[in-house]
C-alpha cells in the first residue's frame, strides 16, 4: 500500500512531559484517518509534528515517502486547518486565501478562478469581499478550510476544526467536511476529542492515550473489539469485568467473575487456568427476558432491575448481577400496539448475551 | 460638613443631568490643557505677528516679517536638515528597534522584563549627561579616535564630532527606546499561530514577515515613528552639543531666539513653521503609510 504520511517511532518530548510516545502510524492516500483521545493526549502534537511546527525528539516522519526531518513547515506540501482558524485579520477573504497562490507563483487570472472555486466548494459564494471578523464562526471555519484546500495539498491536517461550533451546525459541517473529502480525495488527517465525530467521518481512527498510540482501526474494529480497557471506556459504553480463568473447553474460556458469576467468553490461547482476565460488552449486546432462550453459547444470568431511563427511541437500565457486579443495558423501545415488553425497578429478569459479544481487554 | 454637602450636591447635579457627567470628568484636564498649553500657543501666535523689543519681548506693532524672513536659503537649510535628520534617525530606528522589539517579544517571559528594563534604563540618567558622555566618546582626543589609533586603524584622528551623523547618531541614541516600547507592545500581542498560518501556506520568513508580521504591527511601527519624528525634528540639546554651529537644526535656532538673540517674535514664528510642517507631515504619514486599515486598528 502507498502511504502519504508515515510515523516512525516518534517521540516528543517537552521538558519531562511526553507528548508523543514512540508513535508509529501510515496514513494511505486518500484516507480521512483521526486522531482520537482526551484532552492533553498529544493530538495536537502529533499534527504538529507532522506539519513541521515541531521537531522529533526521537524517530522519523516520511511524507510521500520522503524524509521530512530537514522540511520546514513552508516545505511540506501539507497544509493545516488550525483549532483557531487563525485566519489573517488584515486580509479579506479572497485575500486570506490567495496568501498561499502568491507563494505559488499562480497566474493571476486563474488565482481568481482558483479563488472562486475554492469559495464555492466551502458555501462562501460572494463572501470574498469580507473580512473575517465580519463572519460567524462556522464561516471563519470555512474560510480557514478553503484557504488550506486551494491549494490542493497531498494531506491536510485538522485539529478540533469543529470545536468552537454549536451541535447543530457541528453535525451539519461534518457531513459537509467529509462529503468535501471524498470529493476532492486528499489525505485528511483529523484530530477531535468527540468520539462520536470521529467514529461518523472516518476511515480509520487511531486513539490515542498519555502520547501512546492505543489502537488503530476503522470504526467498527475499535467500537466492536476495543483493544484496552482505556478504549472500551472512551469510546462508547462498556460494562467491565475482571476475573479469573477456570478453564478451557471446546471454543470457550471459562471464567469466574470477582462478583462469582461463571461466564464464557470466546477462546484466547493466551490464557492458561488461574490466570486474571479483563473484558467487557458493550450494552446493546445485552438481551433480557422473564426467562432465558438457551441458545448454545449464550451465558445467561439472573438479576435484579435497579434502575430504568426511559428515552424515547430506547431504554436503559441498570441491573444488578451480583451485590458488586451490575450492568447497563440498552433495549430498543419495542412497545406496539397492545405489546409492552418493558420491566421495572425490582424486578427479576434473566439477561443474557452471546459468549463472542464480550471483548478480552489488554492493559 | 460645608464640604461634604457641596460634593452631595454636585453629585446629584451630575445624576440629574446625565450628559453634563462626560464633561465634568474632563473639566480639570480641559483646565490643564487651557492653561499649559493653549494659552501660551495664543501668546505665541501673536508674538509671531509683532516686532521684537530690544531686550527681549515684544512691541505692539503688526508685522509679517518675522514669517518672510524665514524664506532666507539659511533657515530653509536648516529647516530642510532637521527634516532629513529626523527622519534618518526615524528610519535607522525603524530599522535597529524592530528586530530588538522582536526578539525581546518572542523570547523567555523571565527574560522580556529584564529585557525591557535595560531598553528603559537610561531614562534613569538626564540625556543631557548622556549626550555629554557621546561628546567625551566622538571628539577628537575622544574614546573613540584613541582606540582607532591605538590600534592602528587610522593614522590621523577622525572628525567625528559636530557632524551630522553625530547628531543622527546621538537622536537614535536618546529616541531608542521609544521606538522599541510601541513596537515591543504590538509585537507581543501579535497572535503566533497566525505567523504558523503563514508559513503553514508556504511562506518564508522573509515573505511572512513582509506579509503578515509588518501588517499586524502597523500601529506599532506608526506610533514608534512618530514618537521618534516628532520630537527629534524639534531637538535641540543633541544637535547643539553634537552638532555646533555647523549643523544647526531648527531647534537650536528656536532656541537661539528666544536666549541670546532676543528675538521672540521671530523665535514664535519659527516655532509655528516647525509646528504646521510636523503636522502636515504626520497627517500625511498617517494618511498614506496607515491607510483607512490601521487608523481602525489603533483604535
Ligand atoms: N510547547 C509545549 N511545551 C510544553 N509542553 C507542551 C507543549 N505543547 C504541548 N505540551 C504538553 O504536551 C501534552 C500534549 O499536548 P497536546 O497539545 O498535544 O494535547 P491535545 O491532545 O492536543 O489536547 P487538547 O485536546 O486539549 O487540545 C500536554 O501535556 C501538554 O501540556
Ligand atoms: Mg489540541
Amino acid at each position: 500500500m502507498e502511504f502519504t504520511v508515515e510515523l516512525n517511532r516518534v517521540t516528543k518530548k517537552f521538558g519531562d512531559v511526553v507528548a508523543a510516545d514512540n508513535v508509529s502510524l501510515q496514513i494511505g492516500r486518500g484516507e480521512f484517518f483521526s486522531l482520537l483521545g482526551p484532552s492533553g493526549c498529544g493530538k495536537t502534537t502529533t499534527l504538529r509534528l507532522i506539519a513541521g511546527f515541531e521537531e522529533p525528539t526521537e524517530g522519523e516522519i516520511f511524507i510521500n515517502n520522503e524524509n521530512v526531518r530537514d522540511k520546514r513547515p513552508y516545505e511540506r506540501d501539507v497544509n493545516t486547518v488550525f483549532q483557531s482558524y487563525a485566519l489573517f485579520p488584515h486580509l479579506t477573504v479572497a485575500g486570506n486565501i490567495a496568501f498561499g497562490l502568491e507563494r505559488k507563483k499562480t497566474p493571476r487570472h486563474e488565482m481568481g478562478r482558483l479563488i472562486e472555486e475554492a469559495l464555492d466548494l466551502v458555501r462562501l459564494k460572494g463572501m470574498g469581499d469580507r473580512y473575517p471578523r465580519q463572519l460567524s464562526g462556522g464561516q471563519q471555519q470555512r474560510v480557514a478550510l478553503a484557504r488550506a484546500l486551494v491549494l490542493k495539498p497531498e494531506v491536510l491536517l485538522l485539529d478540533e476544526p469543529l470545536g468552537a461550533l454549536d451541535l447543530k451546525l457541528r453535525k451539519e459541517m461534518q457531513l459537509e467536511l467529509k462529503s468535501l473529502q471524498e470529493k476532492v480525495g486528499i489525505t485528511f488527517i483529523y484530530v477531535t476529542h468527540d468520539q462520536e465525530e470521529a467514529l461518523t467521518m472516518s476511515d480509520r481512527i487511531a486513539v490515542m492515550e498519555r502520547g501512546r498510540l492505543e489502537q488503530v482501526g476503522t470504526p467498527e474494529e475499535i467500537y466492536e473489539f476495543p483493544k484496552t480497557r482505556f478504549v472500551a471506556d472512551f469510546i462508547g459504553v462498556s460494562n467491565f469485568f475482571s476475573g479469573q480463568v477456570i478453564r478451557a473447553e471446546g471454543e470457550t474460556l471459562l471464567v469466574r467473575t470477582d462478583g462469582n458469576l461463571d461466564v464464557t467468553l470466546p477462546l484466547d490461547h493466551g490464557f492458561t487456568e488461574g490466570q486474571r482476565v479483563q473484558f467487557s460488552i458493550r450494552p446493546e449486546k445485552f438481551s433480557v427476558g422473564p426467562q432465558g432462550k438457551g441458545r448454545d453459547g449464550e451465558n445467561e444470568l439472573v438479576g435484579e432491575i435497579a434502575n430504568r431511563i426511559y428515552l424515547g427511541g430506547s431504554i436503559h437500565y441498570v441491573i444488578a448481577l451480583s451485590a458488586e457486579e451490575k450492568v447497563t443495558v440498552f433495549l430498543k423501545n419495542e412497545r406496539t400496539a397492545g405489546q409492552q415488553p418493558s420491566f421495572s425497578v425490582g424486578e427479576r429478569v434473566t439477561v443474557s448475551w452471546h459468549r463472542d459479544d464480550s471483548v478480552i481487554l489488554g492493559d | 460638613m460645608e464640604r461634604i454637602g457641596l460634593r452631595i450636591r454636585l453629585l446629584k447635579f451630575f445624576n440629574r443631568h446625565p450628559h453634563t457627567k462626560a464633561f465634568g470628568i474632563l473639566l480639570p484636564c480641559m483646565f490643564w490643557i487651557g492653561v499649559f498649553f493653549l494659552l501660551p500657543l495664543v501668546f505665541m501666535a501673536t508674538y509671531s505677528f509683532l516686532e521684537r523689543a530690544l531686550y527681549g519681548g515684544v512691541q505692539l506693532i503688526f508685522t509679517w516679517e518675522n514669517y518672510t524672513r524665514f524664506v532666507d536659503p539659511l533657515y530653509l537649510k536648516i529647516l530642510l536638515r532637521s527634516f532629513r535628520i529626523s527622519f534618518l534617525t526615524t528610519v535607522i530606528l525603524l530599522i535597529i528597534g524592530y528586530p530588538m522589539a522582536y526578539r525581546i517579544a518572542m523570547a523567555d517571559k523571565r527574560w522580556r522584563n529584564i529585557l525591557l528594563f535595560l531598553v528603559v534604563l537610561p531614562f534613569w540618567t538626564s540625556d543631557l549627561i548622556r549626550t555629554y558622555a557621546w561628546m567625551l566618546i566622538l571628539r577628537d582626543t575622544g574614546l573613540l579616535n584613541f582606540l582607532l589609533q591605538y590600534l592602528h586603524v587610522i593614522k590621523k584622528p577622525l572628525t567625528l564630532l559636530y557632524t551630522e551623523g553625530a547628531i543622527l547618531l546621538g537622536l537614535a541614541y536618546v529616541y531608542l527606546p521609544f521606538m522599541v516600547l510601541p513596537l515591543y507592545a504590538s509585537i507581543e500581542k501579535l497572535d503566533r499561530s497566525l505567523l504558523e498560518a503563514a508559513e503553514d501556506l508556504g511562506a518564508t520568513p522573509f515573505w511572512r514577515f513582509l506579509k503578515v508580521t509588518v501588517p499586524l504591527t502597523k500601529s506599532g511601527i506608526l506610533a514608534g515613528s512618530l514618537l521618534v519624528f516628532i520630537p527629534s525634528v524639534g531637538a535641540f540639546i543633541v544637535p547643539d552639543l553634537l552638532g555646533g554651529a555647523k549643523a544647526m537644526m531648527i531647534g537650536n535656532l528656536v532656541q537661539l531666539q528666544f536666549g541670546p538673540s532676543r528675538n521672540w517674535p521671530f523665535g514664535s514664528a519659527a516655532s509655528f513653521i516647525l509646528m504646521t510642517i510636523v503636522l502636515l507631515a504626520v497627517f500625511t504619514y498617517l494618511r498614506f503609510a496607515g491607510g483607512k486599515e490601521a487608523m481602525e486598528e489603533a483604535r
